[in-house]
């Protein structure tokens, strides 16, 4: 289980929101959308 | 002379032994160390081993240890070196540093001021980042103070100590190393007070702790966009200053709450609350929060996503003003 945490791919900001709950609620989904809306925000394409 | 926030914390640590001998210090890594931040640099140099005294790692002792010497007459100053590290004492801390004045019906006094580093940004791992504000402002028999600039470190310190009452203290641990040009000691207003740290007319914007100089600095922004913003330092989460905020608001009838800690049931929840039941007819616009999100505070190199910064307090107050 360490290795596959260790070797788990990570830098993508939406992961922020990814295994919290194993059903995220309408709520999550209005943060996730403001959050990818700061991305684009940015310029940035959802890569670290 | 320019100072540190640490350095001004230390110092109001330092005069504060010296002027009472029941003050002690201790906590992991504080004394020999001198605290990870170096907030206890050459206490125990300076009182000795019997006054700055390192811990074991085991938080619930720590203050349980204060608790009784406290209940002893004793001013423990306790340090949880970071602020997840305190939920190990959560128990401690709200089944008895609380209640203690109102179980033994006023006849025991705790006077213990629990140093807690708390907030993100500085890049450090898992449990070294939290946000556990709300939790110690939702406990009836606490106080709550999150000092944002180096002056109130050093004034608001004092008074915690000198408070019969316990405190709950949280440093902002991102801003440690601000500095400012001050002359200490200094006594700044009574930590009770919220102060507007600048004046504004279009939107309030409600801070503490390391979001004061986030919210400065959205201000400074702003005010390109011909936004006139006013920053509210809250300075005491518990008690809540509700009138400077109330009053905040009927000027600028419109009010944004920043805060690292995840929204939901935040301190922006309960400020929003008492907004609408004390200056709702003054309200052009609902309150909105800039937080954090409602997940578990993200590795390091996630943070600058994850936390407020300037462009999600000016998206706040752009959907504010355009209500």
């Amino acid at each position: 289980m360490r290795d596959e945490i260790y070797e788990a791919p990570h830098g993508d900001p939406m992961e922020l929101f990814e295994h919290v709950y194993v059903d995220p609620t309408g709520h999550y989904d209005r943060q996730r959308g403001m959050l990818q809306v700061e991305l684009e925000a940015r310029g940035a394409d959802g890569g670290a | 002379m320019a100072v540190t926030l640490a350095q001004a914390i230390n110092k109001a640590l330092m005069d504060a032994m010296a002027e009472d001998e029941m003050v002690l210090v201790f906590g992991e890594d504080v004394g020999k160390l001198g605290g990870v931040f170096r907030v206890t640099d050459r206490l125990q140099d300076t009182y000795g081993d019997q006054r700055v005294f390192d811990t074991p790692l085991a938080e619930s002792g720590i203050v349980g240890t204060a608790i009784g010497l406290a209940m002893y007459g004793y001013r423990p100053v306790p340090e949880i070196q970071f602020d997840g590290f305190s939920y190990p004492a959560f128990e401690q801390v709200v089944s008895h540093m609380a209640k203690m004045r109102n179980r033994s019906r006023g006849r025991v006094r705790l006077p213990i001021t629990l140093r807690i580093p708390f907030g993100g940004g500085i890049g450090a791992v898992e449990h070294h980042s939290e946000s556990p504000e709300t939790y110690w402002a939702h406990t009836a028999g606490l106080k709550v103070m999150a000092p944002g600039t180096v002056e109130d470190g050093y004034s608001m310190m004092r008074e915690a100590i000198a408070s019969d009452d316990p405190v709950v203290f949280l440093e902002p641990k991102r801003r440690y190393w601000m500095k400012s040009d001050c002359e200490l000691p200094i006594e700044t207003q009574p930590t009770h007070r919220a102060v507007v740290r600048r004046e504004g007319t279009d939107v309030s914007v409600f801070a503490y702790g390391p979001m004061v100089r986030t919210a400065m600095e959205a201000a400074e922004a702003a005010d390109e966009e011909g936004w006139s913003l006013e920053v509210v330092d809250l300075r005491s989460l518990s008690p809540l200053d509700t009138e400077t905020i109330v009053a905040s608001v009927r000027k600028t009838g419109r009010a944004i709450v920043v805060h690292e800690a995840a929204q939901s049931l935040g301190m922006g929840a309960e400020i929003a609350a008492r907004i609408q039941e004390q200056a709702f007819y003054h309200l052009e616009a609902p309150v909105l929060r800039a937080t954090g999100f409602d997940t578990p505070y993200p590795p390091a190199m996630l943070e600058e996503f994850w936390l407020p910064n300037v462009d999600r307090i000016l998206d706040r107050v752009e959907s504010s003003l355009a209500y």
